[in-house]
């Protein structure tokens, strides 16, 4: 049996406001596997970013236990500090520090000190191309439109190759079709190489990409049943009112 | 199902008769205006079942008030309703919600995960088959699965999001009602 690729056992964390302590994750459980298309929905501060963070290894968590591709983050994070493993890639919002840096040289940032030049441009005009950017390639942050700034943040994200890919709510500010193109990607991406995709939304028609949605409030996270077993347990509404 | 023991619930509640019941309900329920004729059927049904019984025995038609009390199985039915699962997706919460007491709400609680469960369950069933983009100038046919299926997808969320709230508001009442006992 395949182990998955990242799995959360009874994860907690809480933040202290003062003499106040706030219970963000609640003994939080689930487990990705490589090539899974995963989406948390929850509302507005329902703890998501904090729970991709410690999925990351980017934020220690209080307890539990966090292995991704059969390492301890917890003890990696314990040993050299909570910091984003090589093999994860994370979606940064932001743009370049530079206002005159082109896009190929902003995606090939992460590339930059362990490769060559020529080498970490021609993987960052690969990345570019998966998500067909490739043409933004010679582009600055400031010409492109909030979708074209989306697509370059994921091929910065996947520049590395890694084993997953987490993204916080990755179509926010985008218009229906732009946020179909921008999970059509993402859903390639983890159909077409491999790479397991985490991300959060706050809505769930963004979801209708992702193989697996999960359900995060009041620290709780809500799984589906196992794909097995689900055809047996559902049962479609035999009344739109009498819903509850 | 669920109706008859909403109906059986505000019996324990506190024995009635069918017109003030059905305003009892009435009263629970925003836009719902149930008459006392809809509640005899309820309250029919569950004498069957040996769950109520007429406080008047002879009392059959008439203008007189036939006030129903619960029996001893009525109350162990109804405990059994509002303690399991009721199949997912059909409702029988929502009337359980309306008819909750401060005991049953570790029950609920649970039963408001499960519920969940069942719409994320709906939702990956649906998202299998995410399709196309949408596209209505192409043949109508999947442009109009593809809406529904949308359609259905929102509904889910915003279901998702009422139990998130009812779950929420329960487990607070009963974090304020513990210290008091």
């Amino acid at each position: 049996m395949n182990r998955p690729l990242l799995s959360l056992d009874r994860v907690s964390k809480s933040y202290w406001r003062g003499r106040h302590e706030t219970l963000v994750l609640d003994e939080v459980s689930f487990e990705l596997d490589a090539g899974e298309f995963a989406a948390i929905f929850g509302q507005r501060a329902s703890g998501k970013t904090t729970l991709l963070r410690i999925a990351a290894g980017i934020e220690p968590c209080d307890s539990g236990s966090v292995t991704f591709d059969g390492e301890d983050l917890v003890s990696r994070a314990r040993r050299r500090g909570a910091s984003l493993h090589p093999r994860i890639g994370w979606m940064r919002r932001e743009g370049p520090f530079l206002p005159s840096m082109e896009m190929l040289d902003y995606v090939a940032l992460p590339l930059l000190r362990p490769l060559r030049h020529e080498e970490a441009h021609r993987l960052a005009t690969r990345a570019l191309r998966r998500i067909g950017a490739d043409h933004l390639a010679r582009a600055r942050w400031r010409e492109l439109s909030n979708a074209e700034r989306t697509l370059v943040m994921i091929a910065q994200a996947i520049v590395r190759e890694p084993a997953l890919l987490i993204a916080d709510d990755p179509t926010m500010g985008l218009s229906t079709t732009e946020r179909e193109d921008v999970l059509s990607h993402l859903r390639d991406i983890a159909e077409d190489t491999g790479m397991a995709v985490l991300m959060a939304v706050p809505d769930v028609p963004d979801m209708l990409r992702s193989h697996t949605v999960m359900s995060l409030s009041d620290g709780e996270l809500i799984r589906p049943t196992r794909r097995s077993a689900r055809a047996d347990v559902i049962e479609f509404p035999r009344g739109r009112g009498e819903s509850a | 199902m669920s109706f008859q023991n909403a109906v059986l619930g505000l019996v324990i509640e506190r024995p009635g008769y069918g017109y003030e019941l059905a305003q009892r309900i009435n009263g629970r329920v925003t836009g719902l205006a149930v008459s006392g004729t809809a509640v005899y059927p309820a309250l029919v049904a569950l004498e069957t079942k040996g769950w109520v019984r007429r406080r008047d025995p002879t009392a059959r038609t008439g203008r007189g008030r036939i006030v129903f009390d619960p029996t001893h199985e009525g109350r162990e039915g109804f405990d059994a309703w509002m303690d399991h699962p009721s199949p997912p997706l059909r409702g029988d919460l929502r009337w359980k919600i309306t008819v909750a007491t401060f005991e049953k709400l570790p029950a609920l609680i649970e039963q408001t995960r499960e519920e969940e469960q069942a719409c994320l369950d709906r939702i990956e069933l649906l998202t299998s088959d995410a399709g196309g983009p949408l596209d209505p100038l192409a043949a109508w046919a999947p442009t109009g699965r593809l809406l529904l299926q949308r359609t259905d997808v929102k509904e889910l969320q915003m279901k998702i999001e009422a139990l998130q709230e009812v779950r929420a508001t329960m487990k607070q009442a009963l974090r304020q009602r513990s210290p008091r006992g």
